[in-house]
């Protein structure tokens, strides 16, 4: 079985120029965590993602540095004061650059094991040679997969 | 000490050996300043070729390696690697906020007086790797810029390494070498440590300590932090409160039972890490020892022992007694001049360059000058000029010491970038200050 075969064919996108807010609420809206940003011509460019804004809105110091937690800290009102600074920001500069792109032809396994692979994004995004959006498996997708047919279909 | 001619035939393609040496030395130094390549990789490198020139010999190199040095080193890394991870600097950092009941300056002062205390008895980077955190949580609880705190942080963690035997790695490589004391240095050096960090905390009162202004809204929010929950671990915090007070004890009577720092660090961290997975299956011990033993900068040792070789591969070819002849013909063979040189050479030196190849490499300096001032006991005064000069130079610039790169990189993935130019506009003044305090210090108790 191919990434071709599972992968979700309608898929909402963004692009570059869109504003972080707005986005946040369409992906609210539609509970989604990822999407995928293209440029005009239907190519990927990134991804938008939950986690990605999260990163941005959470200071480093406290997930980069030695902090092993922060209980100790009240609520100093850090999260909205940050949210709030990238709000009127557009995609392009919130957005992850380097997503997991798979090739239509590729097996489920190794989808399977690139999301696994990578901590911070829950979408392989199938693209065909000239990096154009065909489709996107999330690891959900890959369970219903495996669930319905039973057993992987080595054809 | 050695004679060049006894090398000569050694030394390949028959090569002058001092100028292979100087050449070797030098070449390294440089491209350590480049900081393109990592430090311990050079340093290796260079300390090969000093034996593959023929300028030493293996045995040679290996006796030039300052063992107690790398020992006290390496034991208090460990004991460090397991007490950073108890939340106990996170909780003396918030106690300290909290004690002046937020106000801006008051916090200052308190997160500065806590790390450059640290920074007296524990690496000063951990130090400030583990308070810089928790002083950017609480500027943005009071809503100020983090800039001054840390730029305190900065002077103080170096200051306070300065305080003792342990404090700072020139420290610990002088008091290695000239045989002083952790008694010694805090005879000789902790009293004046208090007077140069009130005069820099004056300084910083009127650069920034004034225009810092919260509401009470804020300040009532910084007291709302709870230290309490800071500590993650309190078995293993009094397990590591019991060996930090044994070891600290250990190294002041240690002169007295004839044990070098060295033995004490390292007996040290081996209880430490006995006690610290006490009672916890195999694998688990396993685990939490390679965990520690990840966390020892092995970058830094490693550093050592390439820039011991170096310097021992100089020190044979004769060029360092040279050095130190040239140096004496100056000062006229005065004390009084001599230790003024080597405070404010070293002073400079040590803003610019790694403090720690340059100290390396002053210490067989100081050494060849024995016979002049009439054998090692005379050389003190000379030994707390360098230990001051290096270790307060290092307030200079950023590039001065490792922990002002370290805050100057986590200030900048904070989003608080500290610059090269402005840090250096308020920091050399700053120093040249600190360096003018010593220097009177150092005449009127050793030179008059």
């Amino acid at each position: 079985m191919k990434a071709e075969d599972i992968m979700v064919r309608e898929v909402e996108t963004v692009q570059l120029h869109e504003n972080v807010g707005d986005i946040l609420h369409r992906m609210r809206t539609l509970k989604y965590r990822t999407l995928p940003v293209i440029d005009e011509h239907g190519r990927v460019l990134g991804e938008f993602s939950t986690y990605k804004i999260l990163t941005t809105i959470v200071p480093s110091y406290i997930t980069s540095g030695d902090l092993d937690h922060v209980e100790f800290v009240p609520d100093i009102g850090v999260l909205k004061r940050r949210y709030n600074e990238i709000a009127s920001k557009i995609v392009a500069d919130i957005m992850n650059p380097s997503p997991i792109l798979v090739d239509e032809k590729s097996s489920v396994l190794s989808v399977a094991a690139e999301l696994l692979a990578s901590h911070h994004s829950s979408l392989a995004m199938v693209v065909s040679k000239d990096k154009h959006l065909k489709g996107v498996v999330a690891r959900s997708d890959i369970l219903c997969f495996v669930q319905e047919s039973g057993v992987e279909n080595r054809a | 000490m050695h004679n060049a001619e006894e090398h000569l035939s050694h030394v390949i393609f028959g090569w002058d050996p001092t100028w292979v040496a100087v050449t070797v030395l030098l070449l390294i130094y440089g491209i350590i300043m480049l900081e393109k390549f990592n430090r311990a990789v050079l340093s290796l490198l260079g300390a090969g070729l000093m034996i593959f020139c023929g300028v030493i010999t293996q045995k040679q190199a290996m006796a030039g390696i300052d063992f107690n040095t790398i020992g006290l080193l390496t034991g208090m890394m460990v004991i460090v690697a397991i007490s950073q991870k108890t939340g106990m600097f996170q909780y003396v950092a918030i106690k300290a906020a909290k004690s002046v009941k937020g106000s801006p300056w008051g916090i200052l002062v308190m997160l500065s007086v806590v790390t450059a205390v640290f920074s007296a008895f524990l690496d000063n980077v951990t130090t400030v790797l583990l308070i810089a955190p928790v002083t950017l949580l609480i500027t943005e609880a009071l809503g100020v810029r983090p800039y001054p705190y840390l730029f305190a942080q900065i002077l103080a963690s170096n200051i306070g390494g300065t305080a003792t035997l342990i404090g700072d790695p020139p420290n610990i490589m002088i008091g290695s070498a000239a045989h002083l004391s952790f008694y010694d240095f805090l005879v000789n050096l902790a009293p004046i440590t208090p007077v140069i960090f009130a005069v820099v905390l004056l300084c910083v009162w009127f650069m920034f300590g004034r225009d810092l202004h919260a509401s009470e809204e804020n300040k009532a929010l910084v007291m709302q932090f709870n230290e309490n929950e800071a500590i993650t671990n309190p078995q293993l915090l009094k397990k590591c409160l019991f060996v930090l007070f044994a070891v600290i004890a250990g190294f002041s009577v240690a002169h007295s039972f004839h044990l070098e720092p060295a033995s004490i660090a390292m007996f040290g961290a081996a209880v430490l890490l006995l006690l610290q997975s006490f009672g916890q299956s195999l694998h688990e011990k396993d685990h939490a020892y390679e965990g520690v033993m990840a966390e020892v900068e092995w970058t830094t040792i490693f550093f050592f022992v390439g820039l011991f070789i170096i310097v021992t591969g100089v020190e044979h070819t004769g060029v360092i007694a040279l050095l130190a002849q040239k140096t004496l013909s100056l000062t006229g063979g005065s004390m009084t001049a001599t230790a003024a040189a080597v405070l404010w050479v070293s002073a400079i030196a040590s803003a610019l360059i790694d403090n720690i190849p340059f100290v390396a490499t002053m210490i067989p300096l100081i050494q060849s000058m024995a016979p002049t001032f009439g054998g090692e006991e005379a050389l003190v005064p000379l030994w707390w000029a360098l230990a001051l000069g290096a270790c307060l130079g290092g307030n200079g610039s950023l590039i001065g010491a490792s922990a002002n790169l370290i805050v100057a990189g986590f200030a900048q993935r904070a989003g608080y970038p500290i610059a090269f130019l402005e840090f250096l506009k308020h920091a050399f003044a700053l120093m040249l200050l600190t360096i003018l305090v010593a220097h009177a210090y150092l005449y009127f108790r050793y030179l008059v």
